[in-house]
């Protein structure tokens, strides 16, 4: 038969073929595809994934549980592909039957280096990461994550995880927060806080909790937003970055990102977590007193009450005694102080909606107790997060939070803080059996709280009028509302109070702080092909930003009868009150040009004013260049085992605005004559005053390996604060007693960060993922001006051609002890030139630089990752630290102030001398080692690294999940704040004493802390 | 600045630059640039305020308040450096006087309650340079534009001058003018002379009977500080026996305590000197006896102790309080009769024929205010007697004044061993021998002229 087909046979036959292809309802084949996207380390869905039937337009994006449907494909095997930012792409092949439908589930890999992620810059829309010129951390909270290290709030997810940024512990109370630190200490008088944004809206970010304490100040506003809320943090840290973020931003900038609504059908996450903090080895880490008995019995209980009692007992002259805060109590029978504080914590959110609706709404609540019982923390908060897609070309983004927080602190006022009591304490203190001022009881019934009430809300428009113009508007309003009390209750001895004396009638001094920041944001971009492999983005931005804190006062002393805390109660009342208001406006462009999009060059501008900057100061400009070349694209890349490889250089500058008014010369109000009002001059401003500018130059490389089983990512970085803030003193024949600030210092910090991700087993059942990253600075100040008296805070200094804070102290390298006379002798001082001469009695010794200050020279951290049938996960993350000083001042005063330690008593009646250079540095009256330099005894090298976590994950299976109705759920149980793995003082010590994590507090010092408490938890995470 | 709004009352440059001014142009138009950068100020005054003639009677009455301050702390200091009083706590920073550790011997409190310890330059620099520039305010307008400006004038005028005699008691040096050169203390009496001859013009065109006799007191006080015994006498002598101005203090808030109450009474921290306990005079001769039979407790210096044996804070030393100070809202003398008397006697002695019969009638005027019995000389032509007499008056009477460092610097033949190299009284500290204050560190380095 000729197979030939005639003429009218062809075209009957694909007449029928057009016929079955047009008539509607024919199953001509055709079929479905439907899947599941999951992730390989947990098998978590991943949403909003876009998977594609290559050689086709037919494409689906995954939905909140990770679930697509692709319809009327062709029937045939079939290639499909999917892709996510962050994840390698995938492609697979399946048979498409007419009729049927065909499942595709994919697991994808996370990426090591992710170039084509969209990062946030400052400009509309967002940039690509390959087209930055630096680096900027990405801290993405996933689940896992928060679980897997019991991460509450925004800062205890940066902590350890981006390679350079430093969080600095605060207090080991709950409910506490510290200053983020990034590249150094770059300002003499400001702070080393980045700004703050929240959804694209600037935040507070200021320190909170009640001042008068020992940890003054140590709550962290940042810390208002929870973990569970946020989808990611973005950082961005030097001048060479921030440009666009202008004045501000010089130290640094953080962009919280918070979840987003996914459509589907409502998403339900339930997060339970309980546990305990405790202070790990209260024993060994409270320090023994040590005394000479004079000559008494010493009888303490409690049927004695808090104090003891003492008879004469000649029997006991000479004899050495100590004293232990937890075993002398208990060798006495008094109640434990310390206790394991429990932690609650429960999160709800949901999120869903359709593709025009999509909605995230999470809710938190939690309450946890320190390992002192007066010590607690209570919050919780709600967030709804629209984003509505108005139109083919318009979104708007709708945010809105509110949280309130109760806190108790454990640090009260000084001398009566238990951290200060137990370090100075003394068996001799028989008004409170040893403790220095105040015992564990008598310290309960002061009360050191705080409450805030917050709300941030904001609103983006994103409207792109045509297909190469981005245009958006944001709008933000955050308010916080803060009280902070410190109240020492009415007892009814009153001011014959053995303790607190006067302060027993009952004081309280409160005070409310109300900040409202207020911003405005418009920014543009044009995107445009110049030439077919040279494509243009040109942005241009106006930001206004305003600022207004409201502080208020008050004081009431002097109750009639315990109970009694209004401050209308009290016999005398006092108030006082204070006013910031701050503004900012800048302008910025910026063009970028992308050769094949794998060059880029990008030249930016942003001006500058603000409120703040004196009056014949012109306004601030902040220049950036910047370049990136992904080199592994190019054609002649040789190395195809490396299969991401960038490298990148930027140069910026940004700044950091003076204080409110410096810039204005104030007269403060007063009470003259008759209670009439008066004014007093008060600081003499400088019409000059400008911005410090951060001047930055950064360089640095990103690559990955063997299918992204090896990640690098390197930076080096030179940053230059110049015309640096400082307060000059003026003379007094100006009538003002005050300092004036000036643009005169100059300081540098270079260093490398390095961040590296291993993927070291990759097998079926099993999977070991490690990262390692550290980060070194060092800080030197360049230039302080021409007539700039050196600061000395203790034994701190700010000195040209040293690091901010350094540590310096008259060093005596050796002693004798003369038993007759009970004293030290022929003390040798070293001298500034490396010799040594006699220690001078009454003279000065040199200073000696030691090298370091309070600012460490690295710090990173380690962690590993081990997935076993991909549902058991074991986590570990180790923080180190080192190359700083720590000066404990509880170390410190056990010696010259309260002559309790081993070494300035030893044991005569057994031959142990005491020391004679720790006696000399305590008992000279040379004034090198008097005041401040006596305290030389509490410094040490302060380098650690200590195991901040450890957990264990199991995902449940899936039955399991669903016998409570859930769809997913998994375990939890960790660790924190674990064991030290290495301790740099332990070489002075031989054990550890202080904790160094208590009372790092930079070039200052640090005062005595309670220690970071230890906590265990376990967490259970149920979705729906 | 690229905004020309107003920031609390301060006037800003217009841009210069282009692009800026493109900017500017494009953004005032829609966004209202000029208000954009403007705060508020709600809890301060900037200084153009003080430009406004409606301010003056504040600015006058600050002028006032500061210079009161400043003569508490004057009193406290110096009677520290002078031993009228002593250490009795145990920080050494509160008595840098009596440990005169290198760089701790100026202190520098002003009157923003912010210190503890006496202060030697804050305040009295701040009272010096704030009346200065508030008089030449004044002296700067018309009648017409200000309202009162006599008044404010030779108020303000009066009171700087008596914050510039400070200067002239008991310091090595000090500069009057803003960022001035440094001036000895006799430079500083003749600055004040100036002063208090310009404060008494205006006084008397005013016709107020207590500013001129407040004007013609501070100048004798410097005329007798500079040897100028006929002018101090002329000044002196119109002065009423009814007249006395006190620096008022009060008990709220703690910037206007009297600051010697505080460090002793309230704080316990210093403590009179020995030299001034049980202190009496003769029934019958009006001698200085020791207190007993015959001899009456001397009004002008009643120190006791609060409790008996009581001690300061350090544990050890003896705390005795000057009931001329026992209250917060205490008042420091500032200018009285009394004082007039004893300038008038000491002019009398000095003057190149001496007259001390008129020397005794002065002292003794000035004890008949307070019923004292009346000095009668063991030897009335000895003018050593006549000297030492005056000197003792001088020291009771104006005692706890900020009078009796300058008193011993005048006349260096009294003994001064005190102020030589040592320890204190508590075997503290290392004293070097200091007999005057220096100008402070503060100055020093901080002002361009020196």
């Amino acid at each position: 038969m000729n197979t030939l087909q005639s003429p009218i046979t062809r075209l009957l036959t694909m007449g029928g073929v057009l016929a079955c292809l047009c008539l509607p309802g024919q199953a001509f084949a055709q079929g479905t595809v439907n899947g599941k996207v999951v992730d390989q380390s947990g098998q978590r869905p991943i949403p909003l994934a876009t998977v594609v039937v290559q050689g086709t337009t037919l494409q689906a994006q995954t939905d909140v549980a990770g679930r697509f449907v692709i319809r009327n494909v062709p029937v045939g095997i079939k290639v499909l592909s999917v892709r996510i930012i962050g994840f390698r792409p995938v492609q697979q092949s399946v048979e498409v039957r007419s009729g049927a439908s065909t499942v595709a589930d994919f697991t994808l890999e996370a990426q090591s280096v992710m170039l084509d992620q969209i990062v946030v810059t400052g400009t509309a829309g967002g940039t690509q990461r390959r087209a930055v010129g630096t680096d900027v951390s990405r801290i993405a909270a996933a689940a896992d994550v928060v679980l897997a290290t019991g991460a509450q709030t925004a800062q205890s997810l940066i902590s350890g995880r981006a390679a350079g940024v430093q969080v600095q512990l605060p207090s080991g109370e709950v409910g506490g927060g510290g200053a983020i630190r990034m590249r150094g200490v770059g300002s003499l008088t400001l702070g080393t806080d980045p700004i703050l944004f929240v959804d694209g809206v600037r935040v507070n970010n200021s320190a909170g909790g009640a001042s008068g304490t020992r940890s003054s100040r140590d709550m962290s506003r940042m810390n208002d937003f929870k973990a569970e809320d946020i989808e990611s943090i973005e950082i961005i840290k030097g001048p060479a970055a921030a440009t666009l973020y202008g004045t501000e931003a010089s130290a640094g900038v953080i962009q919280i990102i918070t979840k987003r609504g996914v459509s589907g059908a409502p998403k339900f996450e339930i997060v339970m977590r309980q546990g305990v903090n405790f202070l790990m080895n209260p024993v060994s880490r409270l320090d023994w007193s040590y005394f000479i008995n004079p000559g008494v019995d010493i009888t303490c209980g409690p049927a004695t009450g808090p104090a003891c009692l003492s008879a004469p007992n000649p029997a006991k002259a000479g004899v050495l005694e100590k004293w232990h805060p937890i075993l002398s109590d208990r060798e006495r029978g008094y109640s434990e102080w310390l206790q394991k504080g429990p932690i609650q914590e429960y999160q709800m959110n949901v999120t869903g909606g359709q593709d025009r609706v999509r909605y995230y709404v999470g809710g938190n609540y939690g309450y946890s107790e320190g390992y002192v019982d007066w010590n607690w923390f209570r919050d919780g908060g709600l967030r709804a997060n629209l984003d509505v897609n108005l139109s083919s070309n318009m979104d708007v983004k709708i945010n809105t939070s509110v949280s309130k927080s109760n806190r108790r602190a454990g640090m009260t006022p000084s001398p009566y803080s238990l951290p200060t009591a137990w370090p100075y304490g003394h068996p001799l203190r028989l008004q409170t059996r040893g403790y220095y001022s105040a015992t564990p009881e008598q310290e309960r019934q002061i009360e050191v709280t705080s409450v805030a009430n917050r709300s941030t809300n904001s609103i983006q428009l994103l409207h792109k009028p045509f297909k190469w113009l981005n245009q958006r508007v944001v709008l933000g309003y955050d308010f916080t509302d803060e009280g902070n009390d410190v109240l020492f209750n009415a007892l009814i001895e009153g001011a014959t109070h053995p303790v607190f004396g006067a302060l027993a009638q009952g004081d309280r001094r409160g005070e409310t702080i109300r900040s409202t920041y207020t911003s405005g944001d418009y920014s543009l971009t044009g995107r445009a092909n110049i030439l077919p492999a040279l494509a243009s983005a040109t942005s241009a931005g106006m930001q206004y930003y305003k600022r207004q804190t409201e502080t208020q006062t008050l004081r009431g002393q002097n109750f009639a009868a315990p109970g009694l805390t209004a401050f209308s109660a009290a016999a005398v009342t006092s108030a006082s009150g204070s006013w910031v208001e701050n503004a900012s406006l800048g302008l910025y462009i910026q063009q970028q040009l992308e050769w094949k999009n794998r060059i880029f060059l990008t030249a930016a501008l942003r001006g500058d004013d603000n409120s703040a900057f004196g009056v014949d100061y012109n306004a601030a400009l902040y220049p950036k260049l910047s370049a990136s070349w992904v080199l592994n694209e190019e054609p002649f890349w040789p190395l195809p085992v490396i299969n991401t490889f960038r490298v990148r250089g930027a140069w910026g500058k940004a700044g950091r605005q003076p204080s409110t008014f410096a810039a204005v010369t104030l007269y403060n109000p007063g009470t003259g004559p008759g209670n009439l009002p008066v004014v007093f001059p008060g600081s003499l401003g400088n019409p000059d005053l400008g911005p410090e500018v951060g001047e930055e130059m950064e360089l640095g490389f990103e690559a990955s390996a063997l299918d992204d089983r090896v990640g690098i990512n390197f930076s080096y970085y030179n940053k230059v604060t110049k015309d640096a803030l400082l307060s000059q003193p003026v003379a007094n024949s100006t009538g003002f007693f005050s300092s004036k600030t000036v643009n005169l210092g100059k300081i540098q910090n270079n260093g490398i960060e390095a961040a590296l991700s291993l993927g070291i087993l990759r097998l079926e059942k099993l999977r070991w993922d490690f990262s390692f990253n550290i980060a070194t600075n060092k800080n030197r100040i360049l230039d302080l001006g021409p007539n700039y008296v050196p600061v000395t805070i203790g034994n701190h200094r700010n000195l040209v051609g040293y690091p901010i804070g350094s540590e310096w102290h008259a060093k005596v390298v050796s002693a004798q002890w003369d038993r007759v006379n009970k004293k030290a002798i022929n003390p040798m001082c070293q001298t500034a030139d490396g010799g040594t001469k006699p220690c001078d009695a009454t003279g000065y010794a040199d200073q000696i630089y030691t090298g370091r200050s309070g600012t460490p020279k690295f710090f990173g951290g380690l962690s590993s990752t081990v997935t076993l049938f991909r549902h058991l996960r074991l986590f570990g993350n180790v923080d180190y630290v080192g190359g700083h000083i720590i000066q404990y001042h509880g170390l410190g005063a056990a010696h010259p102030v309260m002559n309790n330690t081993y070494e300035m008593n030893g044991d005569p009646l057994n031959g142990v001398d005491p020391d004679p250079v720790v006696w000399f540095y305590a008992r000279s009256p040379n004034p090198s080692f008097s005041a401040g330099n006596a305290h030389v005894l509490g410094d040490y090298n302060a380098g650690f690294a200590r195991i901040r976590d450890l957990s264990v994950s199991w995902d449940l299976p899936a039955s399991v999940a669903r016998r409570i109705g859930a769809s997913r759920a998994s375990f939890t149980a960790s660790g924190k704040n674990l064991w030290f793995l290495w301790w740099e003082q332990k070489k002075r010590f031989g054990r550890l004493v202080g904790d160094p994590e208590a009372g790092v507090s930079g070039s200052t010092g640090g005062v005595a802390q309670f220690y970071p408490s230890t906590s265990v938890s376990a967490s259970l995470r149920l979705s729906f | 600045m690229w905004c020309s709004g107003q920031s609390a009352g301060i006037g800003r440059k217009p841009a210069t630059r282009l692009w800026k001014a493109a900017a500017v142009a494009a953004l005032a138009g829609s966004f209202g640039c000029s208000s954009l950068l403007d705060v508020s100020l709600p809890g301060n005054i900037p200084a153009s305020q003080l430009d406004d003639p409606g301010f003056a009677d504040v600015l006058t009455r600050s002028v006032i308040a500061e210079y009161e301050c400043a003569l508490s702390e004057h009193a406290g200091a110096q009677g520290l450096f002078g031993t009228e009083m002593r250490q009795s706590g145990n920080l050494a920073g509160r008595d840098h006087f009596h440990n005169r550790i290198e760089g701790n011997v100026q202190g520098a409190s002003d009157c923003s309650g912010a210190s503890v310890v006496f202060g030697t330059s804050g305040a009295q620099f701040i009272a010096m340079a704030y009346g200065r520039d508030v008089a030449r305010r004044y002296e700067a307008r018309t009648d017409a534009e200000q309202p009162n400006r006599l008044r404010h004038l030779a108020t303000a005028t009066i009171y700087t001058a008596y914050a510039v005699t400070i200067f002239g008691q008991g310091y090595c040096s000090a500069v009057f003018e803003a960022n001035g050169t440094e001036q000895t203390p006799k430079q500083m009496q003749a600055i004040a002379e100036t002063w208090f001859t310009n404060g008494l013009t205006a006084a008397t065109t005013l016709g107020d009977a207590n500013l001129i006799n407040l004007a013609r007191l501070g100048r004798a006080r410097v005329r007798n500080y500079l040897g100028n015994s006929a002018g101090a006498i002329a000044d002196a002598t119109v002065i009423p026996n009814t007249f006395s101005v006190d620096g008022t203090r009060a008990a709220t808030p703690l910037t206007r305590n009297n600051r010697i109450y505080g460090e002793t009474w309230r704080d316990r921290h210093v403590t009179i000197h020995p030299s001034f306990y049980n202190l009496a005079i003769s029934n019958t001769t009006g001698r200085f006896v020791p207190l007993g039979a015959d001899a009456t407790a001397d009004p002008r210096v009643q120190v006791v102790q609060p409790t008996p044996g009581a001690k300061g804070t350090d544990g050890t030393t003896d705390a005795w309080y000057p009931n001329k100070a026992n209250a917060a809202q205490s008042p420091t003398r500032m200018a009285s009769y009394a004082e007039a008397q004893l300038i008038i006697a000491e002019g009398r002695i000095r003057q190149a024929t001496p007259d001390l019969p008129a020397a005794y009638a002065a002292i003794n005027a000035a004890r008949a205010r307070r019923t004292i019995v009346a000095y009668t000389p063991v030897a009335p032509t000895d003018a050593v007697e006549a000297l030492n007499t005056l000197l003792e008056e001088r020291r009771r009477e104006l005692f706890l004044e900020g009078f009796w460092t300058a008193d011993m610097i005048r006349y260096p033949g009294r003994s001064m061993t005190q102020w030589d190299e040592g320890l204190n009284h508590q075997g503290q500290g290392t004293y070097r021998a200091l007999y005057c204050i220096p100008l402070s560190e503060r100055e020093r380095t901080n002002n361009p002229n020196l």
